[in-house]
């Protein structure tokens, strides 16, 4: 177990926004800027959303015989899933962030967790600029990108990269004065490791988001929840302490 | 599959007799793709781009990681499609350029929706 200040290693969470929406719109000029949707095998319904679609209040999941009608009449492009493209344009990512980073952890097909180096007593915003950059002149796609000291801070800073309009899809939780507004913008059933029954628990608690699950006592945690939720407490202190 | 490669270059006078041994074998991939993951490969549609040697049902390879510079052959999405153009200056201004008199040039400043998407970096054509 490190503490945070003998480590300069960061670890950052990048995933691709609306993926395989942006792979189609990536190799489809008609496609940019307009609304589309993928649909399951079979065409079952909507699997992904591109934001024009979003924007046009399209659910995900939505059978796709229910939509159809409105699809048309919103002008929506559709189109089955074409997993090899997906696939391939995810190859493509990861191996181009591997340049970027001392180690990557390939999560899902369109996320990843890299280590970096901090230069001492710096924010990595100019980094994360330079990987979403080049992503997205190579792939066409925008990438989101949460920077945090290990893995629970990064996704913590990853959904704030999402939600903050002006973050321009980068979030560095290490250098920042006001973490603790930040951290109560996260409900605690977002904290990756927290399912439903302990959301629950803790909502009974009266621990309603990151700020106060770091702060909670240390022993009630323990008791209920074992190693795991004291690892996770100490990770969103700011500690490394998986594997 | 590896292809042998016979010679460096073709004489296109005489064979040279010497030439009888091969000596390394070719992947086009390595040998024509240094960005394997940021290179695309696209069917021309058309004869716009002739004179340039570009014809109709041509292969073409594009490095999307290479940023274009004046003289390139780029492909272009302009207006919802795609295009291959040469970019050109001409005056201090950049326009994409076809490489047949029929048809016509595309100043940037005129259109607002044209993008660079990749460099043109071979253009792969079959004789049969």
């Amino acid at each position: 177990m490190k503490s945070k200040n003998s480590s300069n290693k960061a670890t950052a969470l990048i995933d691709a926004n609306n993926f395989y929406a942006s792979c189609e719109q990536s190799i489809n000029p008609y496609l940019r800027n307009k609304p589309v949707v993928i649909l399951s095998n079979n065409d079952g319904c909507i699997i992904a959303r591109s934001p024009e679609a979003r924007a046009l209040k399209i659910k995900m999941g939505t059978p796709y015989f229910k939509a159809k009608e409105s699809l048309n009449r919103l002008g929506v492009a559709v189109l089955s899933s074409n997993y090899s493209l997906y696939g391939d344009m995810s190859k493509r990512l990861m191996n181009l962030l591997k340049d970027f980073s001392e180690e990557i952890e390939i999560y899902s097909i369109d996320e990843a967790f890299v280590s970096i180096i901090r230069p001492k007593d710096k924010n990595l915003n100019p980094w994360a600029r330079k990987v979403r950059c080049l992503i997205y002149q190579n792939l066409g796609i925008t990438l989101t990108i949460g920077i945090g000291e290990n893995k629970v801070r990064a996704k913590i800073a990853n959904k704030l990269a999402k939600n903050i309009d002006h973050s321009a899809g980068i979030f560095d939780l290490v250098r920042i004065y006001n973490e603790n507004d930040y951290l109560r913008k996260i409900s605690v059933d977002k904290i990756w490791g927290i399912g439903k029954q302990t959301s629950n628990w803790l909502e009974g608690k009266g621990i309603k988001n990151a700020k106060e699950l770091r702060d909670m006592d240390e022993n009630e945690i323990t008791k209920k929840l074992g190693i795991i939720g004291k690892r996770l407490q100490l990770e969103l202190k700011g500690n490394e302490c998986l594997k | 599959m590896k292809i042998p490669l016979l010679s460096d270059s073709i004489s296109a006078g005489f064979p040279s007799p010497a030439d009888d041994y091969t000596e390394e074998n070719i992947d086009l991939n390595e040998h024509l793709i240094s960005n394997p993951f940021s290179t695309f490969f696209l069917r021309v549609k058309g004869d716009s781009m002739i004179n340039s040697g570009i014809k109709d049902k041509d292969l073409v390879i594009v490095d999307k990681s290479l940023t274009a510079k004046p003289g390139n052959i780029i492909i272009a999405m302009i207006d919802g499609e795609f295009t291959i153009k040469r970019l050109s200056i001409k005056n201090n201004e950049l326009y994409l350029k076809a490489e047949n008199h029929n048809y016509p040039d595309f100043n940037f400043k005129n259109h607002i929706d044209i993008q660079i998407w990749g460099v043109v970096i071979y253009s792969i054509h079959s004789y049969l």
